[in-house]
């Protein structure tokens, strides 16, 4: 496993990414292993509620291995590179 | 269904039942299931809220089993008490989990909810109608969705249902701010430091099905749960009828005739069948038995009956005082007709649930009678109330700020600068806290990239925690009686000091219809019986026409206690004994029973926040005309001269005047009372209104009567309760009149009131009454009375002024260190022989070395050594070399001490010691037993005198008119602080009581000099120059009427006359804010002890006095 923090351009299906570029190469989604989400830092939000630590995780079988990304409202992130 | 937690799991959930259900109705949803953390602690309201909103209400529990969470639904009423077994079984436990399934065997009618394989051990029975469930949860977490796969596979495997089962902890998504800080609180950390039991989204808060669905593509699960949903039986545990204990009735009668006969009897006695008491009866007799409430009454009067077959002291308050059935029953002492009470104040046929019956017990040996109760009713079917601690302003910002990562000192300061209670919106304390922070508020959030000041993050957590519960507490008094066993009803838990409670406060208890008696401990109470014991026991001439003067303590007509009320000598005095109230019984004046009654409801924050006290006193010493608003009022007001003063009242007002139904009225009265909900307060002003307009009386009256009424905010007695307590208060004074050593002496026993000792002995001494200090020979285990050689001068009291006079002899659990064990160990080593010396004392008890100083200190080997310096001398020597010797530990060093502690001690080593000097024993006094036989002040006096500085007595004793008219009187007096008060009411004005050796004053410092001395004022001494304020005329220069001073200036009194570091206070510590002495330590290396040392700012004092005196 590696831990990357990386910004990627997300092509997006109503279930979620079909496919994503990340260092000039496009990576194809097979299938959406699993989703969950993440908000650990609300302090950080103002008054109003606008929140930038609130993150949507992917687990993702692509045509290169499974890739962990998220989005959150800073854009999309590779996070992590799975075995 | 969803299965949810609520605020109910303490620091679980941030939200309430009511908002959880609001929430799912708006969701869609057909069903709720509570399941809070061990326990069914919102059952209550959890079903109120669920048929307002339409939802099917299911009940359960979330418990750990094997280290997972397991939930558990009841399926039925017998489901639900089964369920109610567990969580019992659950709390006996050390720590509230189960290592195993195997409790879970005996669960009837239940569903078993898990998370894990270990829910497989469950044995199912289907008999029993248990079903083993895998629960799949989906909160969005990281690895739930591959869980909730395998889960479902391993359902299929094992022929098991699955059903949806999210863990759900708050109702909306923005409330998992709320419920983080909740679990850091709960789990002692801050919001910086990770942990796995905090949650890592905002996804636990309430989801419509469809949402779910699509989170969970298991449509079998959902079907299996809308099969549950309607396999649970919609039970009701809010029965609409009461389920009192069962009376002792023998099998040939019923309740309600043995009732009718007991007070039939009793109204023979009482009231020789006076029609107007026949009518009462008859009226009150035909309401308790169509409510079905004689086997309660019964059932009060046995435990009452009980009591008194003990000697144990007891009395009836609060509103069951208005019912003449409770008067005849003997549950309370007080006439509802010679005193005009109403009966509808304590019950009547709208009232829902059981009505209050309060009784005071003689704190002492209040435990005796809970037992019995718990014996006579049985183990399983008596619990306490439980009481809810709710989030109020001061202990949320302590746990946001604790939580938020703030260091302590400055937690310590936020905490303090918001109010304990507000009504306020935490926001308007922005610019307190502001302040309390300093410059620590920006820029100490450790998140990057934040642009939120961290004290907007605490108003917005404080705002989201207010009035929410924190944990559960107990009820001070309120005693669950069953005819069932509570567990039908109720989980039931052991509080920290052993006492089993109920999981529902006395709200939800009535709500349940249980029935709860109120066994209250009243601390004057055990005074009265104590000083009546001291009484009888003690045969000397002062006391031998006891049994004569009996009536005249029960009478309530005797004028010589009157005087005694009026002059103002009311330390010690229940309810009475405040310089408020002494002020007030000055402009008051009390003649009467019925005055006393007045007096104590009238220094209640109702009537003194709406303004009644001032009128009210000006119409009874007849300077102003008594008035009406309306000439309907006249009737329900004549008797407290057209003021509102009683809760009665206000329920009489709305019911006459403004025509409501009595169940109505009372709840305006209620409603009045608490002032807490403002859209409630404007639907009744309109109804109070409108009613009184439908009776005829015109608008701008009707307006103005509401006006007034509602101005009873706060919190006012009832009539009957101030009739109550109006009694003891004239007791309490009897006593204090007739027989002051005796009631001074159980007044410090049991200390019920707010002085200090030291101001108590001086109490006792301006009445005459010498208060001997410990011996070890004389003094018992509590205060007692004892021959007393000195005679003084009585202000007051009884007797002649003869040399031997009762004194009060200190006990030896007076002395500092000594404990009630040690105090019983003396008592017992010298009831075989009196110790003779103190050599004889330190062989014949095993105590402390440190104990042993402290006793010969404290002056109590005086009489057999002839001072306190030589006997300390002699403990030390012995103690200190038996010390050495036992930590040597073997059988020859046992054999060495023996030997020393048998043998005389050689006088040459005791050198020549000086005499002990007045401000040493002072001193000594002070640390050792808490008061000193001489007042400090009585140190200063030749030096205050030189400064034009006058003894506090002459404050009553000053002219009654200054020589110069535009001139007011003033005077300067010096004293030690005793009393430092600034209610909410006094709008900034600091009150300061000082006193010194001739007695005590109550200085008024207004907001402008309290700002310009507030560094003195903080002093434990203080030199006052101040204006007097009279009330009353003295008689002979005595003490009569009140005096007061309004300050103009302060000067610390140490930097006159050196240190004084504040006398000690009953609770602990010493009764000082800030200390501010001289370095002067040294006295205490005269006889080098380091503990005394270290107690050395005292000595500042002493040595400071003894060079001025000298």
């Amino acid at each position: 496993m590696k831990l990357l923090m990386e910004p990627i351009d997300v092509a997006e299906q109503p279930a979620g990414p079909a496919r994503f570029c990340w260092r000039g190469r496009l990576y194809e989604v097979e299938r959406i292993l699993e989703t969950w989400t993440s908000r650990t830092q609300w302090w950080t939000a103002s008054a109003a509620g606008a929140s930038d630590d609130k993150r949507e995780y992917y687990l993702l079988l692509t045509t290169h291995g499974v890739m962990e990304i998220f989005y959150s409202p800073r854009g999309w992130m590779l996070s992590r590179l799975l075995d | 269904m969803i299965f949810c937690s609520s605020h109910f799991s303490f620091l679980r959930s941030p939200s309430s039942p009511e908002e959880l259900a609001s929430r799912a109705a708006e969701l869609g949803l057909k069903a709720l299931c509570l399941v809070d953390v061990n326990g069914v602690y919102g059952a209550v309201r959890h079903q109120r809220a669920c048929r307002a909103r339409g939802l099917k209400p299911l009940i359960g529990c979330t418990v750990m089993v094997g280290g997972m969470p397991t939930r558990i639904v009841a399926r039925s009423r017998s489901g639900y008490a089964s369920m109610n077994r567990l969580l019992t079984n659950l709390h006996s436990l050390e720590q509230p989990a189960f290592e195993t399934a195997e409790p879970l065997r005996d669960l009837e009618d239940c569903y078993v909810l898990t998370v894990g394989e270990q829910g497989l051990e469950i044995p199912a029975n289907l008999s029993l109608r248990r079903v083993v469930v895998l629960a799949v949860l989906h909160s969005r977490k990281p690895g739930q969705g591959l869980a909730a796969d395998r889960m479902v596979r391993l359902a299929k495997m094992k022929s098991l249902p699955v059903c949806i089962a999210p863990f759900i902890n708050y109702a909306r998504q923005d409330e998992y701010m709320a419920y983080d800080v909740m679990t850091c609180t709960r789990l002692g950390i801050t919001i910086f430091d990770p942990h796995p039991e905090r949650p890592v989204n905002d996804e636990e808060c309430l989801k419509s099905e469809e949402e779910l669905r699509s989170l969970l593509p298991y449509p079998e699960a959902f079907a299996f749960t809308h099969t549950m949903i309607d396999d649970c039986e919609e039970f009701d545990i809010l029965p609409g009828h009461v389920t009192p204990p069962c009376a002792r009735v023998p099998d040939t009668t019923t309740p309600e005739h043995l009732l009718r006969e007991l007070c039939a009897s009793a109204l023979v006695r009482k009231y020789r069948n006076q029609q107007k008491a026949e009518e009462l009866l008859k009226h009150e007799l035909e309401v308790i038995c169509d409510l079905k409430l004689a086997d309660f009454f019964l059932v009060v009067k046995e435990i009452v009956d009980e009591a008194r077959r003990r000697g144990i002291r007891c009395s009836g308050r609060g509103s069951a005082a208005n019912s003449i059935v409770a008067y005849l029953l003997d549950i309370t002492g007080v006439c509802p007709i010679r005193h005009n009470l109403l009966f509808e104040r304590f019950l009547h046929r709208g009232r829902k649930g059981t009505p209050d019956i309060d009784v005071d017990f003689d704190s002492d040996r209040r435990h005796e009678i809970i037992a019995w109760m718990e014996q006579r009713f049985g183990q399983e079917q008596t619990a306490m109330t439980a009481t809810l601690i709710m989030y109020r302003a001061r202990m949320a910002v302590r746990d946001a700020a604790k939580a938020l990562g703030w260091p302590m000192d400055v937690v310590n300061k936020l905490s303090k600068s918001v109010p304990s209670f507000t009504n306020k919106d935490i926001a308007e304390f922005a610019d307190n806290l502001r302040e309390a922070l300093g410059t620590t508020q920006i820029g100490r959030n450790p998140a990057k990239h934040t642009h939120v000041p961290l004290l907007d993050v605490l108003l917005r957590v404080v705002e989201k925690l207010l009035d929410h519960p924190r944990h559960l507490g107990q009820h001070s008094g309120g005693m669950i009686l069953s005819s069932k066993p509570l567990t039908y009803f109720t989980p039931v838990q052991r509080s920290a000091n052993g006492v089993s409670v109920v999981q529902f406060d006395k709200d939800d208890v009535e709500a349940m219809g249980l029935v709860k008696f109120d066994v209250l401990g009243l601390r004057m109470l055990a005074c009265i019986s104590e000083a009546l014991e001291l009484i009888e026991r003690t045969g000397t001439d002062e006391y031998r026409d006891t049994e004569a003067e009996w009536d005249k303590f029960e009478s309530l007509d005797d004028s010589a206690v009157y005087e005694l009320i009026r002059s103002g000598q009311t330390l010690g005095v229940f309810q009475i004994e405040s310089q408020g109230q002494m002020h007030l019984l000055a402009q008051h004046q009390p003649e009467t029973f019925d005055d006393l009654v007045t007096e104590v409801a009238l220094f209640r924050p109702g009537p003194l926040q709406g303004g009644m006290v001032n009128p009210y006193i000006r119409r009874r010493r007849g300077q102003e005309p008594v008035r009406y608003i309306h000439s309907d009022l006249e009737p329900l007001l004549n008797d407290t001269l057209g003021i509102v003063l009683f809760q009665e009242q206000v329920l009489d007002i709305a019911h006459h005047f403004a025509g409501m139904p009595l169940d109505e009225a009372d709840d305006f009265r209620a409603l009045i009372s608490k002032n807490r909900d403002a859209k409630a307060m404007e639907v009744m002003h309109e109804k109070f209104v409108k009613g009184a307009m439908q009776r005829g009386v015109d608008k701008a009256s009707a307006e103005l009567v509401y006006e007034k009424v509602s101005h009873f905010v706060g919190y006012g007695f009832c009539r009957s309760h101030a009739a109550a307590f109006a009694k003891i208060v004239y007791q309490s004074a009897w006593l204090k009149r007739y027989y002051p050593a005796a009631y001074m002496a159980a007044f410090m026993q049991h200390r019920p009131g707010m002085y200090n000792l030291m101001t108590l002995e001086e109490e006792a001494k301006r009445f005459g009454v010498p208060v001997l200090p410990p011996d070890i020979n004389l003094s018992g285990t509590r205060y007692s009375l004892s021959a007393a050689e000195h005679a003084h001068n009585a202000s007051a009291g009884k007797g002649s002024s003869s040399t031997q006079r009762i004194g009060i002899q200190k006990p030896l659990t007076s002395i500092k260190l000594v404990t009630e064990d040690m105090a019983r160990m003396i008592v017992w080593e010298r009831a075989a022989r009196t110790f003779e010396s103190a050599e004889d004392v330190v062989a014949r008890l095993r105590l402390p070395a440190d104990v042993y100083d402290s006793i010969a200190l404290s002056g109590a080997l005086d009489s057999l050594e002839g001072n306190a310096r030589r006997a300390l001398w002699i403990v030390s020597l012995l103690s200190s070399s038996s010390h050495k010797l036992t930590n040597a530990g073997s059988s020859a060093a046992r054999d060495a001490q023996q030997r020393l502690s048998s043998s005389a001690i050689a006088e040459s080593l005791i050198p020549l010691l000086p005499p002990i000097k007045a401000p040493e024993r002072l001193a000594y006094d002070y640390m050792t037993h808490g008061a000193a036989r001489v007042h400090p002040m009585a140190l200063y006096r030749r030096m205050l005198t030189d400064f034009e500085i006058r003894p506090i007595e002459m404050v009553w004793s000053l002219p009654a008119l200054s020589p110069y008219p535009s001139v007011p009187l003033s005077i300067c007096v010096a004293g030690i602080v005793i009393l430092r008060q600034s209610p909410p009411t006094a709008h900034g004005v600091l009150f300061v009581t000082i006193e010194d050796e001739t007695g005590f004053v109550q200085c008024v410092v207004q907001p402008r000099e309290r700002e310009l001395y507030e560094r003195e004022l903080r002093q434990a001494a203080l030199i006052v120059k101040a204006d007097v304020v009279r009330i009353g005329s003295a008689v002979h220069g005595a003490r009569q009427g009140w005096r007061g001073l309004v300050v103009r200036e302060v000067r610390i009194l140490n930097n006159v006359i050196g240190g004084y570091s504040g006398h000690l206070q009953m609770n602990g510590g010493l009764d000082t804010q800030a200390l501010g002495f001289g370095d002067n330590n040294n006295a205490s290396e005269d006889h080098g002890h380091s503990e005394y040392q270290r107690e050395g700012k005292f000595f500042a004092l002493v040595q400071d006095g003894h060079k001025h005196s000298e």
